[in-house]
């Protein structure tokens, strides 16, 4: 009983709906800028080649440091997540122990 | 106190076992001596054989350990579910980085030069997928596998049923590669036979994980993710050391390398280029050398971008740790260390070109696969060193140290997902005791070793590299469109679901089994019949007076034409590929780029069509569990 009437309590709090789209905002945007990121390079090797031969400083050309950037560049990605996660992680344990107070709350009124 | 004494025998049982299976295992491997030209000398198999056997005993010390540690099913499948973040993520390592991203993407480098790079990068960009979108929900709502879920808001057998059948195979097109390019290496580098190499992959994986579980099979990763980094991070410090660790002088040499350029020029754009030498070294560095087709290129990126996310064996490593903030701690580290070790290989490859050019490195091996191997060799003193040799053993063992334990890794994916999923699961529906649980599980290890064994010994002699692919698009049309909608969209239904799942598969099997992967005879014979003509033509030129040949090099073309033409005579007009067609009916080998839009497209329609109560009704109760993880000590513990 108390376990069920405590998903349906977070789930209609109004910080739940906030939390939820908070984090599918974050998402998103990360993972459409990796995948465009990433996914440039097949149609910089097969339209832009020549973008990807030019030389910056003698034999290493913009090529070599797209590729070896992207290590880097999801590396920048994944960290970021993690340290904007936090937050949300905070908002979610602060939800859950407010709901589960209201719940047994509700729970110890007379009838 | 009787419960203890039995798990007491029950261990000394089992490493009694154990002892004996490795007897067998050190008989095998030292019978196998005296094979054709390998990489390491006859005189150096003795130290080889030592490095090896001091590995394989340190991992049998480890499974010991995690055999006398192991009590429950959940230590089966979870190593107790209790491992750190950071530990998780190297042993997540340890399952991804396999013996094809070493040796095989070195050699592709070596080779090809910056297109290895592209290849490369995939791998590493698929665990951006699996930190933001998957790791963390599945620990939240998952128990042992993927399968725990999808069964979560939907039909408990129907959708059980259906993610077993395409994690199974997943994990088999994934692993049979795996060993049998394993043992085509470890034949190369020291002559171990295939066979022997293929059982011995199995009988060692088959041992960890019978006897060891998940908690022996993360030491095993861990051990080699560790081993494997640090020796590439060697082969990176020995290689950059004379230069002072100056990138640009690096690669400076490597373009200027006659070696780099000739093979340029000749090999990869066939002498017809009018590239001067020194334009022909800067070519390397530059796109288009081993990837000519974007849409295929898009279509295999794509695969193994989303397909990781969906992997079995990847997904089961999430449940080994406690909670969602663990969950993405391994995601992360593993992402770290994987791109971290690409980046020692990417330095390898171009090495591996500038040190021992790439004609030595495809004479060899014509995949370019003993690249690492045989920088190794060079950079600790060459072939008559004693250090070479200790380096070239040292590739050797961690190589076979990486198959074994990459294969551990699928085989308990597989055999979690046969035994829970199917027959705790779908057959007993959720209801079997805890000894009833461990038989399944350790029946299913082993009925998995057996296939993975057979399937790799007929498959000898077959170019088995492009299962790789269709793993990952298996992975990627069917289980991602179904766990992703599972976990974030409210009207998905089992129907949806199993749609997803069956549909996915079958798309993305049939369309490779109607690509040109497959072998279509007819091609053969125009490509034998269209070789015969050239030589025709030559022959005639020479007869003319046209062209200057000795009489050797027209006696060559000659046979070649006879041999040609006799191939072509030995296949019949009506000759088909294997499942009856005369040519390919898509151009794409790689097939997701069509069948992952379809994989979501049937879960949407199908879930739109057949709404269920079910699916819709646990929504609640699913978000929030998502969201926040409570209740993830009793999705633990039941």
């Amino acid at each position: 009983m108390k376990q069920d009437s405590i998903w349906g309590a977070i789930f209609e709090h109004p910080n739940f709906a906030i939390l939820v789209k908070r984090r599918r905002r974050l998402v998103s945007t990360l993972m459409l800028i990796s995948m465009a990121v990433y996914f440039a390079i097949p149609l910089f090797s097969a339209y832009f080649p020549e973008f990807l031969s030019y030389k910056i400083y003698g034999a290493i050309n913009v090529g070599l440091v797209y590729l070896v950037g992207q290590y880097f560049f999801g590396a920048a990605i994944a960290i970021f997540y993690a340290w904007r996660l936090k937050n949300i992680d905070a908002m979610s344990a602060a939800l859950v122990s407010e709901a589960s107070v209201s719940v047994n709350h509700d729970q110890n009124q007379p009838h | 106190m009787t419960k203890i004494n039995r798990t007491n025998r029950l261990a000394a049982l089992r490493s009694s076992t154990l002892f004996k299976a490795c007897v067998a295992l050190a008989g095998l491997l030292t019978a196998s001596q005296g094979h054709a030209a390998t990489l390491v000398s006859e005189a150096n198999r003795p130290l080889t054989f030592g490095v090896f056997a001091a590995l394989f005993l340190i991992t049998l010390g480890i499974t010991f350990w995690a055999a006398r540690k192991n009590s429950s099913v959940k230590d089966f499948y979870t190593a107790g579910g209790a491992l750190s973040g950071r530990i998780n993520g190297l042993a997540i390592a340890g399952d991804y980085l396999s013996a094809a991203a070493f040796l095989g993407v070195s050699g592709l480098i070596a080779i090809y030069g910056l297109d290895g790079i592209t290849y490369v990068i995939g791998f590493f960009v698929s665990f951006i997928p699996v930190l933001l979108l998957i790791a963390e929900p599945c620990r939240n709502l998952g128990k042992y596998t993927l399968g725990d879920v999808l069964a979560f808001r939907n039909n408990f057998r129907a959708s059980k049923f259906a993610v077993a059948i395409s994690s199974v195979l997943v994990a088999l097109f994934y692993m049979v590669p795996q060993i049998v390019g394993g043992a085509v290496i470890i034949a190369a580098l020291i002559g171990i036979p295939f066979e022997i190499s293929v059982v011995s992959v199995g009988v060692l994986m088959l041992v960890y994980v019978l006897f060891g579980g998940m908690r022996a099979t993360t030491s095993v990763q861990i051990l080699k993710a560790t081993l494997l980094i640090a020796f590439c991070f060697l082969l990176v410090v020995l290689s950059w050391a004379p230069y002072g660790f100056n990138v640009s002088a690096f690669f400076g040499d490597l373009v200027g390398s006659s070696a780099v350029q000739k093979h340029v020029l000749g090999t990869l754009l066939n002498g017809v280029s009018q590239l001067s030498a020194e334009q022909a070294g800067q070519r390397f560095m530059e796109p288009g050398l081993y990837l000519k087709n974007p849409l295929e290129q898009i279509s295999l990126s794509l695969a193994l971008v989303l397909g990781t996310a969906a992997m079995p064996h990847i997904l089961m490593r999430f449940f080994t740790v406690r909670d969602a903030q663990s969950a993405r701690t391994s995601a992360l580290t593993a992402m770290l260390l994987i791109g971290l070790c690409h980046l020692f290989i990417i330095v390898i490859g171009f090495s591996a070109a500038l040190h021992l050019g790439p004609f030595a490195i495809t004479a060899m091996d014509k995949g370019g696969n003993l690249a690492a191997p045989m920088l190794a060799q060079f950079l600790g003193g060459g072939a008559d060193s004693l250090l070479g040799n200790l380096m070239l053993a040292f590739v050797a063992a961690v190589s076979f140290a990486t198959i074994v334990a990459v294969v551990a890794g699928l085989t308990l994916a597989a055999a979690s997902t046969l035994a829970h999923d199917v027959y705790v699961g779908a057959v007993r529906q959720g209801k079997a005791t805890e000894r009833e649980q461990a038989t399944a599980a350790r029946l299913a290890t082993l009925a998995i070793a057996i296939i993975a064994i057979c399937v790799g010994i007929s498959a000898k002699g077959q170019n088995v590299a492009q299962l790789v692919g269709l793993g990952y698009a298996v992975a990627a049309s069917a289980n991602l469109p179904a766990l992703l909608l599972t976990l974030y969209w409210r009207r998905c239904s089992t129907a949806g679901v199993v749609a997803g799942l069956l549909g996915g598969t079958v798309l993305s099997i049939g369309l490779v089994l109607v690509s040109p992967n497959m072998t279509y005879p007819l091609q053969q014979k125009q490509v034998a019949l269209a070789a015969a003509a050239k030589s025709q033509t030559k022959i005639d030129l020479i007869d003319k007076g046209a062209l200057v040949a000795t009489a050797a090099e027209r006696e060559q073309l000659l046979s070649d034409v006879t041999k040609q033409q006799q191939t072509a005579s030995l296949i019949p007009d009506s000759a088909t590929s294997l499942i009856g067609l005369r040519e390919p009916l898509v151009q794409l080998r790689n097939p997701g780029l069509i069948s992952i839009p379809l994989g979501f497209a049937l879960v949407i329609l199908f879930s739109l069509l057949f709404p269920s109560q079910l699916s819709q009704s646990r929504w609640v109760e699913f978000a929030v569990r998502r969201e926040t993880g409570l209740g993830v000590a009793q999705a633990a513990q039941h």
